[in-house]
């Protein structure tokens, strides 16, 4: 239980820590948000009075730590601001946005891991050295490929030219099923890569032996032991993984023109939306410490040797 | 008919880039019901290649020729999954090391369950309504720990393998080889890892299975006591080839062979008395010109005590790795603390080497008391500890391993000196000058432990303390080594604490000896008393455990 709270209590501190990280980068530049909703050959000619009120309006003219302390209260409430381009509440944005991008970073992570997993299985099942090899160099492969030249080379080939799947992601399966495909790919290299190397490690363990010499056939050796000895270390990458789906589906949201936190992303920073940025900034940073924090706690429960043994047995 | 039977049977490893290396070399040798043959031999005489050819567990890279039989099929060379009709039901293996060869994240009841299932595939009644046969693999897998016997199988049923004791673990590992009911075991050093009083009741388990059960048993060991205790006909293995073959009497009545004489020889069960020192070309006493105390006692323990306390869960556990130890010892002398793992050995070594504190009790080191400086004491005290790879730089040299506490302590002393006294210790410890540059990963592990104890000796102190030093060496170095120790301690006089769980290499090197159980003191006394006539039941125990002891050469 103590355990528990303190990386509770590390996780606050992170989420903490990339609030004030987001806000410093992002609204004590030395550009002022006000000056960025105009055009550039406008900003000249901005009336002084309209731009004091503006920024007056927006809060931007009180000092620096009095904004902090105010955005940081009003981000406890769950309020990140309204967006500077539309005027819609930052939190609304995200939440028309999130749902989308769930669905499609879900279905990639299904994908990418049935994927890394079949590499590895079939990598250590395989007795033929040079097949295995063959099979091993995949992973590398996928982990070297640039993710937008991937994406467009999936729209071309299945889209243009087969014409199976529309090239925009709309609403359905049919759309879900390129871009998932898209963002899967470079997702599951990493996955496949420590999934193979504990494969190989865990296989070359001596209780494979004592398996074998029950009886017990490859597949099943290879099922019922060396699998969950050799997956539960990829648990520990779980963060690490969302954080690569995220800055994924940015670009693959681009791509498949689909809506999303991706998009949303791309649209915000090319408009310089501060407020936006900050709570997808955020949303990540929750994101990455949750992930983290289930993974640290499920830990022991899934791994015996982890929990704490109050009593042992001799003999 | 046979169970097994290996005709010319040659293995061989192959990596890329290299020649293939021979394992095992033209071996032919059959295991008949009811028998039980041993192979004996030192690490690197392809024992263990050979006997995994007969179940299939040979790595990947490994090659075979000849004719592996078991029963009517020749087996050599199968798949996983051809093999698998022979394994658990025809013939079953107990792994080497029982600490590793359970799978950590799986209940012991699983374990044990998978294999009865393997069996029981095609006995069920039904494909659906699993209860009965559920219940009856659970009751068969209580009867066969029960019979590697676990008198409680109830109780460990759930555990996992990190919540029992290594006996405990390989008592299950012979009940995963049994469930499948073999005629034929075939075990792997099984009690190599264990404690002596462990291993003595495990054995004393297959020999009782053997007889009821009638099956085969091939068991391999580098312990020619072991054999010699147990063993139908004895095959003694060297570099891949059979040496020599024939039953513990003819063994025990005159060997032909030369090695197979000199593992006898060596075998520290089978001796009697303490080694007698053989003159060292003495070179000058390495660095140290210091003094030499001319107290009577070199080391006096009195009264100490030390408790361990450890928080799991919010509970407090306390050990007592040492419980009111009170011993002496004569200078010039070796005194043997003996016990088995967890007795407190190396904690009562580390109190006196200074690097533990004791909770209470006093130490005196050369008839002085209090608190001795690091320097002070690294001069008069040096450790020599069981694995010599782990205790030395694998990328330094010789030369530099051995002046190491030199450099470290007398930086008086300049390069080249140095040199010349690494050469000199290399005498001291019979090591040819021409290994002073090697890399310590170059070397042999009778050879590193040399270059170990010439370490320890290179700053000419007065008291060496040996944590388990000749425990990780097979047997024929082992005897060197302790004939080499004999030798440096009568040419040194050195004064040696000698921590050990062997009671057979006891008698080679201690004068006095202090049986210790459960952190107390059981009993202490000169050797040739305590090892002739035990007082103590738990030392009549230890001492009846080693094997080969019975026998008379």
């Amino acid at each position: 239980m103590n355990y528990a709270l303190l990386k509770l209590g590390r996780a606050l501190i992170v989420v903490w820590g990339a609030f004030t990280a987001s806000f410093i980068l992002l609204y004590l530049m030395p550009a002022s948000p006000i000056e960025l909703l105009f055009p550039p050959n406008e900003r000249a000619s901005i009336d002084p009075q309209a731009f004091k009120e503006m920024e007056h309006a927006y809060g931007f003219d009180r000092p620096a730590w009095q904004q902090y302390v105010d955005r940081l209260l009003a981000a406890l409430h769950g309020d990140f601001g309204t967006s500077v381009g539309t005027g819609q509440p930052v939190i609304k944005a995200i939440g028309e946005a999130l749902p989308n991008t769930v669905i499609l970073a879900a279905c990639a992570l299904v994908l990418a891991s049935l994927f890394a997993l079949s590499i590895a299985w079939v990598a250590t099942y395989l007795e033929s050295a040079r097949l295995r090899n063959l099979i091993s160099s995949v992973p590398p492969l996928l982990v070297s490929f640039p993710s937008f030249l991937l994406g467009l080379i999936i729209i071309k080939v299945f889209s243009f030219q087969l014409g199976w799947f529309p090239p925009i992601s709309g609403e359905g399966l049919r759309g879900l099923v390129l871009p998932a495909v898209a963002l899967a790919i470079p997702v599951s290299g990493p996955i496949a890569q420590l999934l193979l190397r504990n494969f190989q490690t865990e296989y070359a363990s001596p209780y494979v032996l004592t398996s074998y010499s029950k009886g017990t056939r490859k597949g099943k050796v290879l099922n019922t032991e060396v699998l969950r000895n050799a997956s539960l270390p990829a648990l520990t990458q779980g963060g690490i993984i969302v954080g690569e789906l995220l800055a994924g589906a940015v670009i693959t949201e681009t791509i498949f023109s689909r809506a999303g936190i991706g998009r949303l992303t791309e649209d915000a920073v090319r408009a310089q939306d501060v407020p936006i940025v900050q709570g997808i900034v955020m949303l990540v940073a929750v994101c990455f410490v949750t992930v983290n924090f289930i993974v640290d706690v499920s830990y022991p429960l899934v791994d015996p040797r982890l929990k704490a043994v109050s009593k042992g047995v001799t003999a | 008919m046979s169970l097994l039977s290996f005709t010319d049977v040659s293995i061989w490893y192959i990596r890329r880039g290299e020649q293939p290396s021979q394992a095992v070399a033209g071996v032919s040798l059959a295991v008949a019901p009811g028998e039980l043959v041993t192979i004996v031999g030192e690490s690197g005489s392809g024992k263990s290649t050979l006997i995994r050819s007969a179940i299939g567990l040979l790595p990947a890279n490994s090659r075979i020729s000849g004719e592996v039989r078991l029963a009517d099929a020749d087996v050599a060379g199968w798949s996983h999954n051809r093999f698998a009709r022979y394994r658990g039901t025809y013939v079953g293996f107990i792994p080497q090391d029982p600490g590793v060869s359970l799978n950590p994240v799986k209940p012991i009841g699983r374990q044990i369950e998978d294999a009865l299932r393997n069996r029981l595939r095609r006995h069920r009644l039904l494909p659906f309504g699993n209860g009965a046969h559920n219940l009856r693999i659970r009751s068969d897998a209580f009867r066969f720990l029960e019979l590697a016997g676990l008198s409680a199988p109830e109780a460990i049923y759930a555990k996992y393998p990190h919540e029992l004791s290594g006996g405990m673990k390989q008592r299950v590992l012979i009940a995963i080889a049994l469930s499948g009911e073999p005629k034929l075991l075939i075990a792997d050093e099984p009690t190599s890892a264990l404690d002596v009083t462990v291993q003595k009741q495990i054995l004393d388990h297959l020999d009782l299975l053997r007889r009821e059960l009638g099956i085969g048993i091939l068991l391999v060991t580098h312990d020619l006591g072991v054999a010699l205790d147990r063993a139908d006909r004895i095959v003694v293995m060297r570099n891949g080839s059979v040496v020599e073959e024939g039953t513990s009497g003819e063994f025990l009545h005159g060997v032909r062979d030369d090695y197979t004489r000199r593992l006898l020889d060596a075998a520290p069960g089978l001796h009697t008395g303490r080694l007698t020192p053989r003159p060292i070309e003495l070179a000058r006493a390495a660095a140290g010109e210091h003094e030499r105390s001319t107290s009577e006692y070199a080391i006096e323990v009195t009264n100490v005590s030390k408790t361990f306390t450890t928080r799991r869960g919010g509970v407090e556990h306390s050990v007592k790795a040492a419980d009111d130890v009170s011993f002496k010892v004569k200078s010039g002398t070796t005194h043997a603390l003996v016990g088995e793992s967890g007795a407190g050995k190396s904690t009562i070594a580390r109190i006196v080497a200074g690097l533990t504190a004791a909770d209470s009790g006093e130490v005196r080191l050369l008839g002085q008391a209090g608190r001795w400086s690091r320097k002070r004491l690294s001069r008069s005290l040096q450790f020599v500890y069981q694995n010599p790879f782990s205790s030395l730089d694998p990328r330094f040299s010789v030369a530099d391993l051995v002046t190491e506490p030199i450099r470290v302590h007398r930086k008086d002393i300049g390069r080249r000196d140095r040199y010349e006294i690494a050469l000199e210790l290399l005498d001291g410890v019979r090591l040819p000058h021409r290994y002073a540059k090697h890399k310590a990963g170059e070397l042999s592990g009778g050879q590193a432990q040399r270059v170990a104890i010439a370490r320890a000796l290179s700053l000419n102190p007065e008291i060496v303390i040996l944590d388990e030093a000749v425990s990780a060496l097979d047997v024929s170095v082992q005897a060197e080594i302790l004939q080499l120790l004999a030798d440096l301690q009568a040419a040194y006089s050195l004064t040696y604490l000698f921590i050990t769980h062997d009671l057979g290499v006891v008698k080679l090197l201690a004068d006095t000896v202090s049986v210790l159980r459960a952190g107390s003191v059981v009993e202490s006394a000169d050797t040739a008393s305590v090892l002739g006539n035990p007082q103590e039941e738990y030392t009549k125990l230890l001492i009846d455990s080693v094997p080969g002891s019975h026998l008379k050469v």
